[in-house]
């Protein structure tokens, strides 16, 4: 029977498919999550929503213990947007241009 | 709990079968009908869970089902909802870590020809100014060059002016030192020369043969298209006088195939006999550039854009048809699209200037690219104190993708990357701001190239991977003779 899904066509749509998939589900949604420290214009970081330590605790502090260097900031002024807002910036396609969408979430 | 999304995408229906280009990984797949079913129906819903994928795959299997969704994910069809959320501010590598590829030797500020839609005599090249590059110079360029290469195994020096050969006396000994010097470095050198064609001489035209030296010749057309704007200083046309010297050149150039260049004014209509009218002199591929110009007078206005867009999707499916019989129809335009579409390289800048690419004055200065030669704004070091690493890490990090506002969230942005800089510091008043006047131009363009692409990949991908070659990149099929 044919398999289903998708084919790859041009090398780097091979590459993808060749990747190794082992655990790869957990290990793709954490290399989804930002990875560095904040501008000026990122607007905070997010509640861990893994059922992993530091359970509940922000993304960041995660961060503290792997990846993170240099000045990281508590995050307190931005809605999260893994559990919460996912769309919250799609008003806001580009940061510096778009900042002014950008409105007051209310918690339900 | 996590949320997933479909990945930001363009879907493409050709010849009754449905494809994908994943914009951020520049992917391609083709997709079979469930998995397209599947994706239309998520796409507008967002943020989903797992299960809401899991429920609206058709399968027969849990396992099936858990297969599919892996299968999605891995290939980053699915994402996780908050990617792309930020742009991930990957570590650079350090800028005197990216090797030199590529130098450009502007041999000359002068020119024989005046061509009225030059951008050098538009830009900071005052007539009467006329520099040279000397001997020395050029010689302490390769050094240069050799110097910056780090572990690249083959490097290239291309030949350009004004009128390169203008300054043709300098080139054969740059050539030796040049091959001398691969020879100790453990290298390969690939050389290359942009010419107006009026000079080539039988001697030259041996030279580059001999050499193994690329030429690239700028050429418009038929005669009354040619000569409209290339023209000698004192008005004399000049389709006539390089016939014979191209036709030469020709017949001569089997070891590397000569390819001509045509600048763009007006009547986008003719593009087609342009290119079957060069390719019938003999040359092997054909591209063609709108005119860089401020000057509105030679701008292609919006209507003329759209036919030219026109006559590329034509041109694209006689190209096609042609590949379909294992046969070759140089239209560089198609082959570069192709090209970057399969080599599915993600870009961050639109081109090599500034990084592996420079181009070096008549006295030693390294400058963008050739375009920008001259111009003090963006001169970027000397071949002989080095380069300025402050300037060069600021426009590095200036000129990034992701710096660009307008682009962050373009489906092309990975095929464009905001297109050339030169272009922009003339149309849009900074190098380092996209080429907004041409987006939806090229959108469309990628449309046509994302169409070719598929029906050619799906015909005959061995087709795909012989261009590649063709171009320098390596194959990760082998290719049998045909």
């Amino acid at each position: 029977m044919k398999k289903k899904g998708l084919k790859a066509l041009n090398k780097r749509a091979k590459k993808l498919e060749e990747r190794d998939v082992f655990g790869m589900e957990e290990v793709d949604v954490l290399t989804g999550q930002p990875i560095g420290c904040t501008t000026i214009f990122d607007t905070g970081w997010e509640t861990n929503p893994r059922p992993t330590t530091p359970m509940g605790n922000c993304v960041s502090s995660a961060r503290d213990f792997t990846t993170c260097s240099g000045p990281c900031w508590w995050p307190a002024q931005t809605p999260d947007n893994i559990t919460n807002w996912p769309d919250f910036q799609n008003q806001c396609l580009a940061v510096e241009r778009d900042w002014r969408n950008l409105n007051f979430v209310i918690k339900r | 709990m996590n949320k997933f999304k479909v990945a930001e995408n363009k879907t493409i229906r050709a010849d009754g079968r449905d494809y994908i280009f994943l914009v951020a990984d520049k992917a391609i797949f083709e997709m079979d009908t469930p998995t397209k079913t599947v994706l239309d129906e998520l796409t507008p819903k967002g943020a989903i869970s797992r299960q809401e994928i899991m429920d609206s795959l058709a399968c027969e299997s849990d396992e099936e089902r858990e297969a599919l969704f892996r299968g999605l994910l891995k290939r980053r069809a699915i994402v996780p909802a908050n990617n792309g959320m930020f742009v991930s501010k990957k570590t650079k590598p350090h800028s005197q870590s990216i090797p030199l590829k590529t130098l450009i030797l502007h041999l000359t500020d002068a020119c024989n020809l005046n061509c009225r839609y030059c951008y050098h005599t538009e830009g900071d090249l005052k007539q009467g100014e006329k520099k040279v590059m000397g001997l020395e110079v050029a010689c302490r360029a390769v050094d240069f060059l050799f110097n910056h290469a780090g572990p690249l195994e083959e490097v290239v020096l291309v030949f350009f002016g004004g009128e390169p050969l203008l300054n043709f006396k300098v080139i054969p000994a740059v050539v030796d030192y040049a091959c001398q010097k691969a020879t100790e470095k453990g290298k390969k050198i690939n050389f290359a020369i942009t010419t107006n064609g009026t000079l080539l001489s039988e001697e030259i035209i041996e030279f580059f043969q001999d050499k193994n030296i690329g030429v690239t010749v700028s050429m418009d057309g038929f005669d009354d298209v040619h000569d409209r704007y290339r023209r000698f200083a004192d008005g004399t046309p000049t389709y006539e006088m390089m016939l014979p010297k191209i036709k030469r050149l020709l017949v001569r150039s089997n070891k590397k195939p000569a390819v001509a260049r045509v600048t763009l004014v007006e009547d986008p209509g003719r593009v087609p006999q342009i290119l079957d009218h060069l390719l019938g002199l003999g040359f092997v591929e054909v591209g063609f550039a709108p005119v860089t110009t401020g000057h509105p007078d030679y701008q292609l206005s919006n209507h003329d854009m759209d036919l030219l867009l026109g006559e590329f999707q034509n041109l694209s499916q006689k190209f096609l048809s042609a590949a379909r019989e294992r046969r070759f129809y140089g239209f560089s335009n198609i082959i570069d699209m192709l090209v970057s579409l399969h080599q599915g390289e993600v870009m961050n800048y639109p081109c090599g200037a500034g990084l592996g690419l420079f181009s070096i004055g008549p006295e030693g200065q390294l400058y963008l690219c050739q375009r920008f030669t001259g111009q003090d704004e963006f001169c970027m070091g000397d071949i002989f104190k080095g380069f300025n690493q402050e300037k060069l890490e600021t426009f590095r990090n200036l000129a990034e993708i992701s710096n660009k506002a307008d682009c962050r969230h373009c489906w092309v942005r990975t095929i464009c990357t905001g297109g050339c800089y030169h272009e922009a510091c003339v149309r849009e008043g900074n190098h380092l701001k996209p080429n907004l006047h041409y987006c939806e131009w090229i959108k469309q363009w990628s449309e046509i190239g994302l169409d070719t692409y598929c029906r050619l990949a799906a015909a005959d991908p061995e087709y795909l991977e012989m261009l590649c070659m063709s171009r320098g990149h390596r194959s990760h099929v082998t290719v049998k003779e045909t």
